[in-house]
């Protein structure tokens, strides 16, 4: 929970710090595939694998992830359809049928519609999600967070002691 | 807030990669902590878990001595396994030395679970335990469905037998006996009673023929007609013979009249007569229906030879029948019969529909493919020393295409069995299921078993040697079940309080040194159809026939000459007194013809009268001669 916690926090700081664009950008596209996978399977199992492994932003990942997992709950019936007609695509038949009898394969649960619907859906969205959560974070450190900053109200409350502390043990204990 | 604050300066940021070096240690330890925990805790926790589900389902105490797992070898090795007997705690129900199960990586990765090859080994049945096992207080009772369905079986079989039917056929003939009955019905005999009613009868009519006969039979009317006939004849005056005349008329009337009463008594007297000599045959008769009515008295059964064997075999049999029922009912509860084509069902819309593929190289979910059974004797215990095979059970037969096959061989010295073979087959490979089981038993030691265990006749086998077959098949719903056993070297029980039962049974039993059981039983399990034949339900049959038949000899025999004793003197006296009856026809016919003649003989006087016979012509004659005289 502390982890959790920690990681949210450090998504807040760096959504407003000035580095870790792309950071930020894959957690949302990483979250983004583990909102759309509907249970846990092979390919949840990678994702969390590079979000371990990779230095991603996890906080971004969960908090995406959270997000979208309402969003897929309600596009299941889509997900189940686009997963039917690719499942009964008779020309990806042997493909499937390959795939079905080949070892670790079958832990991916790609036979399932729902798993292959929201699989296809999020490998198409993914560079989109992945662009535009870029551009999203960018757009909010010019537009948002430095209209902030030039706010009375934040200048006040840099000049505060309460402030100073902070920025303080920010400087030296902060990652 | 007068003072500016200084800012501190900031650390320069050490530029860092994609990588999150950081991270690996903490995985490393997570990773390493699985591992300790898998390769120290996880088969003692996994011991504890079979233990504590053990003991919660069997009721008492389940100990296993050790679990070893390995996830790269993909093995599964359980040993020394002790389940408690819940009703005696000092025993095992089951214990087992060794489970053996090697998945095959190769499924594993697949998501399947194939165990290429297993073993289980020295399994023993009721071995004393080192210590008594705890046995957890019991449940409240509850209706067991296997139990109801044993049941339904066995309520089927109980119309067939009776418990104590030999000792019941006994009894019946030790009760009838004629002396007895016929004390009892000795006055009730219809018969006698009916001919002391004929008697009686045929008194009172003899009384009122006697009195009627006399009066008939009496001539002083004839002698005064007589004496009239000739007072007329002597007349010599034409008047007075024209009176004479006219009382001869009167009187030919009168004798005329008498004559039919005659005539009308006698007809009368010959149906009555006639009705009375049919008395005789009539008493027969009655005879004869006493005597039937007798043999009902003593309810002497019709036994059939077919009655006497299930009666004797038909609770065994049973048995085996209602064992195969829970067996049944048991495997269709873990291996449903699969249908042709699997039903698609619309699955709920977050769960999505899952697709099967063809398996064209890879295995089913679950295919344990052999596992050697092996056991050996030890004294003490009921094990014996078996070997044999599980093959192919599976998650999918109509993919493996073979049936699940238990072969088991082996002897049970303990219980001094020997060559037990058993084959159980489960084909769940056709479009329909069928299962099957081939028992044979070369020698078993027959345990004591009572035919009958009353009051009045003990009669059973102290002991003695047998072998039997019993192969069953069950296809869709329909059972069909043979069985056959040998029992040799008989050594009988025959303890019965009447002389006679005992002597009949003892000669029976003596010229059987083999009894030879023959059982079918076919249909669905609601409406079982159940045949059995034994040499030993023939042999008894007909030793019981022949002494029913006896019994029924004797007994008519009694009857016959009870009967002959109360009916023969009223039946003489009848018959004397039907004679009688005959007399009095004969009287009335002399009568009859006693007054024809004397009637025959007035019309003669009438007529000579008439004509002027008499003593000087006929009054015609007598009249015209006298107009003569007058000149006319």
């Amino acid at each position: 929970m502390t982890l959790l916690l920690k990681q949210l926090f450090g998504f807040f700081k760096l959504l407003h710090s000035e580095t870790g664009n792309n950071q930020l950008a894959w957690g949302v596209a990483l979250g983004f595939i583990l909102g759309m996978t509907p249970a846990l399977s092979l390919q949840s199992l990678l994702v969390f694998f590079c979000l371990f492994f990779f230095r991603v932003q996890i906080g971004a990942a969960f908090l995406a992830a959270f997000f979208f997992k309402f969003i897929a709950f309600l596009l299941d019936p889509a997900f189940d359809l686009v997963g039917q007609w690719a499942l009964e695509l008779p020309s990806l038949q042997g493909l499937f049928t390959d795939l079905y009898n080949m070892p670790i394969v079958p832990f991916t649960r790609f036979n399932n519609s729902i798993v292959m619907g929201s699989g296809i859906v999020a490998i198409i969205l993914l560079p989109f999600v992945l662009a535009g959560s870029k551009w999203a974070i960018i757009k909010y450190r010019v537009t948002v967070v430095e209209r902030f900053r030039e706010t009375k109200l934040f200048k006040a409350w840099t000049k505060t002691s309460l402030y100073a502390w902070y920025y303080k043990y920010d400087t030296y204990f902060g990652n | 807030m007068t003072t500016e604050q200084k800012a501190p300066e900031k650390k320069p940021v050490k530029k860092k990669g994609p990588i999150r070096w950081e991270a690996i240690i903490p995985v490393t330890i997570i990773c390493a902590g699985a591992y300790a925990y898998f390769a120290w805790f996880f088969d003692q926790h996994l011991k504890k878990a079979i233990e504590y589900v053990g003991t919660q389902a069997n009721g008492a105490e389940v100990n296993v001595a050790s679990v070893k797992t390995s996830f790269l070898r993909g093995s599964f090795d359980l040993n020394g396994l002790q389940v408690t007997d819940k009703d005696i705690p000092t025993h095992n129900a089951l214990s087992l030395d060794n489970v053996h199960f090697q998945y095959m990586w190769d499924a594993l990765l697949r998501m399947k679970f194939v165990v290429d090859d297993a073993s289980i080994n020295q399994i023993q049945v009721a071995s004393k335990r080192e210590k008594p096992g705890f046995v957890l207080p019991p449940e409240p009772a509850k209706p067991s469905k296997l139990d109801g369905l044993q049941k339904e079986v066995l309520d089927q079989v109980k119309k067939e037998y009776s418990q104590n039917m030999l000792g019941d056929l006994l009894a019946l003939l030790e009760g009838a006996d004629p002396k007895d009955q016929l004390e009892k019905i000795r006055e009730e005999l219809k018969s006698e009673k009916r001919v002391k009613e004929m008697i009686a009868d045929v008194e009172t009519k003899q009384k009122v023929w006697e009195g009627e006969v006399k009066r008939l039979s009496d001539t002083s009317k004839l002698k005064e007609i007589e004496a009239q006939v000739q007072a007329v004849k002597a007349e010599k005056n034409v008047l007075k013979q024209l009176a004479g005349a006219k009382e001869l008329n009167d009187l030919l009337k009168d004798v005329q009249k008498q004559a039919k009463e005659i005539k009308g008594a006698g007809k009368k007297l010959e149906g009555e007569i006639r009705v009375v000599s049919a008395y005789p045959n009539e008493v027969q008769a009655l005879v004869r229906d006493d005597i039937a009515s007798l043999k009902n008295r003593f309810k002497i059964p019709e036994l059939d030879v077919k009655d006497m064997a299930m009666a004797l075999f038909a609770k065994e049999f049973g048995g085996y029948i209602a064992k195969a029922r829970k067996y049944q009912a048991l495997a269709k509860q873990y291996l449903p019969e699969k249908k042709e084509r699997e039903e698609v069902l619309p699955p709920p819309r977050e769960v999505g529909k899952t697709y099967e593929f063809p398996i064209t190289k890879g295995y089913p979910l679950f295919w344990l493919k052999r596992a050697a059974i092996s056991s050996t004797g030890t004294p003490g215990s009921y094990s014996g020393n078996v070997s044999g095979e599980l093959t192919n059970v599976t998650t999918s037969p109509k993919w493996v295409k073979k049936p699940i096959v238990l072969d088991l061989k082996g002897d049970f010295p303990a219980s001094e069995m020997y060559g037990v073979q058993a084959k159980v087959t489960a084909d769940f490979t056709g479009a329909v299921a069928r299962q099957g089981l081939d028992l044979k038993v070369s020698t078993f030691a027959v345990p004591s078993r009572m035919f009958s265990e009353s009051e009045k006749l003990k009669f059973g086998l102290k002991k003695a040697t047998g072998s039997t077959t019993l192969t069953a098949a069950l296809q869709e719903g329909t059972m069909k079940m043979s069985w056959n056993a040998q029992i040799s070297k008989p050594d009988w029980l025959v303890e019965a309080k009447s002389n006679l039962a005992q002597e009949l049974l003892s000669g029976i039993v003596q010229g059987i040194p083999v009894i030879y059981v023959n059982g079918d039983v076919s249909g669905p399990w609601k409406a079982l159809n159940m045949n059995i034949t034994s040499n030993l339900g023939d042999e008894l049959a007909n030793g019981m026939k022949a002494q029913v038949s006896r019994k029924i000899a004797e007994a008519e025999g009694k009857l016959q000459a009870l009967v002959d004793e109360k009916i023969k003197g009223p039946q003489a006296q009848l018959m004397g007194q039907l004679k009688g009856n005959g007399d009095f026809l004969s009287q009335i016919k002399n009568a009859d013809q006693l007054y024809k003649a004397n009637e025959d003989k007035i019309k003669a006087e009438i007529a000579k009268l008439q004509k002027g016979g008499g003593g000087k012509g006929g009054l015609e004659e007598q009249g015209k001669n006298l107009l003569k005289k007058f000149k006319f």
